[in-house]
């Protein structure tokens, strides 16, 4: 054996061939153990755009949907109500929505695509309760100058016909706006958008 | 009078840099003379000491482990969609290999692993006992070994009845009921608490 010469070039290309096998036997081990770490097909349903048709839905109606587990609410606003939402900017605490969540296409004073159309996730921004509808415009006990929105009985957070926050109520921010489109007149895409828009 | 004494100081930059392995060789020295890399890599692996007439029967010792780290990744892996609740493992097991991607391989990885540890061990005992490795002076080795055994044999037994189907709940119905030969405490331990 000792009297053998050493082939140093054999040794290196073996041990370089033992190296790429190796290195390719484990990079196809890993492809099912990162696959199954991708979301699962109950999980790409559970988290599904859901359509909601809103022909039923009259001025000054609001209608509930669930999406991803969460209400999200599609309120008609009358002229009325969109007035109203104009009369509230001075006292909301995020007029502009410059800190809230929304889609770019919904920032803007009606926080919606159409004026017409107030889509929110119905989840107080505060703790998360759901707050509840009071959209006559008349004194409350919460709030003698009322213009219609939505109270939260946990804490007693106000919000205005847009989703607003009233000032100096606990909640932090507005109500989020989801990602959402329009497939027809009546009907509404909710979880997804057209891309650029 | 003061006599100074000069130790050698201890530093890194006495180790003698990594050659031979081309690019490498910076960032393999960087870590050599920080930790002792190249004596670890030596000593269990390229310069193992092992005697010359080892054949194809001493493999099966280190495939064993090869197989117990397969089921260890693998069954960690199943654990995250695995849910281990009598009414729901059933359905889990069902979501793992159907919904879950790549769950169905991961899965079968685990359970022809499980067969495929037996059948390495079986062949790493008879190694055993045609070489005479349980001898002098190494006769705890076997005893060790078939403690190992019967642990492995009670894990592959619980793994089993994870997906609680019927070949797992009667499986658990003939194990239980073997323990019913036991004098004295035996019938208490079988007894079906339902």
């Amino acid at each position: 054996m000792s009297d053998h010469e050493l082939d140093e070039g054999k040794r290196r290309f073996l041990l370089t061939a033992t190296t790429v096998a190796s290195g390719v036997a484990a990079a196809t081990a890993a492809v099912p153990f990162v696959a199954s770490m991708l979301p699962s097909e109950r999980a790409k349903a559970a988290g599904a755009p859901v359509e909601a048709d809103i022909s039923q839905l009259a001025p000054g109606q609001k209608m509930t949907v669930e999406w991803r587990g969460k209400p999200v609410w599609i309120v008609r606003r009358t002229p009325e109500m969109l007035n109203a939402v104009k009369e509230d900017d001075p006292r909301v605490a995020d007029p502009e929505s410059k800190r809230s969540q929304q889609p770019d296409y919904a920032k803007n004073e009606f926080r919606s695509l159409k004026p017409e159309y107030l889509v929110v996730v119905g989840i107080c921004t505060h703790l998360g309760c759901s707050p509840v509808d009071r959209f006559a415009a008349q004194p409350e006990a919460f709030e003698a100058d009322w213009r219609g929105g939505f109270y939260c009985p946990c804490h007693g957070s106000l919000f205005d016909l847009a989703g607003r926050v009233y000032r100096n109520k606990p909640a932090p921010d507005n109500l989020t706006v989801p990602p959402y489109k329009f497939l027809a007149d009546t009907k509404l895409v909710i979880g997804e958008d057209s891309k650029g828009a | 009078m003061d006599v100074t004494h000069t130790k050698p100081p201890i530093s890194h930059k006495n180790k003698p840099p990594v050659t031979g392995a081309g690019p490498l060789n910076g960032l393999l020295t960087w870590v050599d003379q920080r930790f002792p890399l190249l004596t670890l890599w030596r000593e269990h692996a390229s310069e193992y000491y092992a005697p010359k007439n080892f054949n194809f029967w001493y493999y099966f010792g280190s495939l064993a482990i090869l197989v117990l780290v397969i089921q260890i990744a693998t069954g960690i892996f199943l654990v995250m969609h695995y849910k281990p609740d009598a009414g729901q493992a059933f359905a889990s097991v069902e979501y793992i290999m159907r919904d879950v991607p790549g769950g169905w391989i991961i899965r079968y990885m685990h359970s022809t692993g499980a067969s495929a540890f037996f059948i390495v061990i079986y062949l790493h005992m008879f190694r055993g006992l045609l070489y005479g490795s349980y001898r002098s002076p190494r006769e705890l080795l076997w005893i060790v070994g078939m403690l190992i055994y019967l642990m492995l044999m009670a894990e592959a037994f619980f793994g089993y009845l994870l997906p609680w189907g019927q070949m797992s709940y009667w499986g658990a119905q003939v194990i239980v009921n073997l323990f019913d030969a036991l004098p004295l405490i035996g019938p208490e331990l079988a007894l079906d608490p339902r």
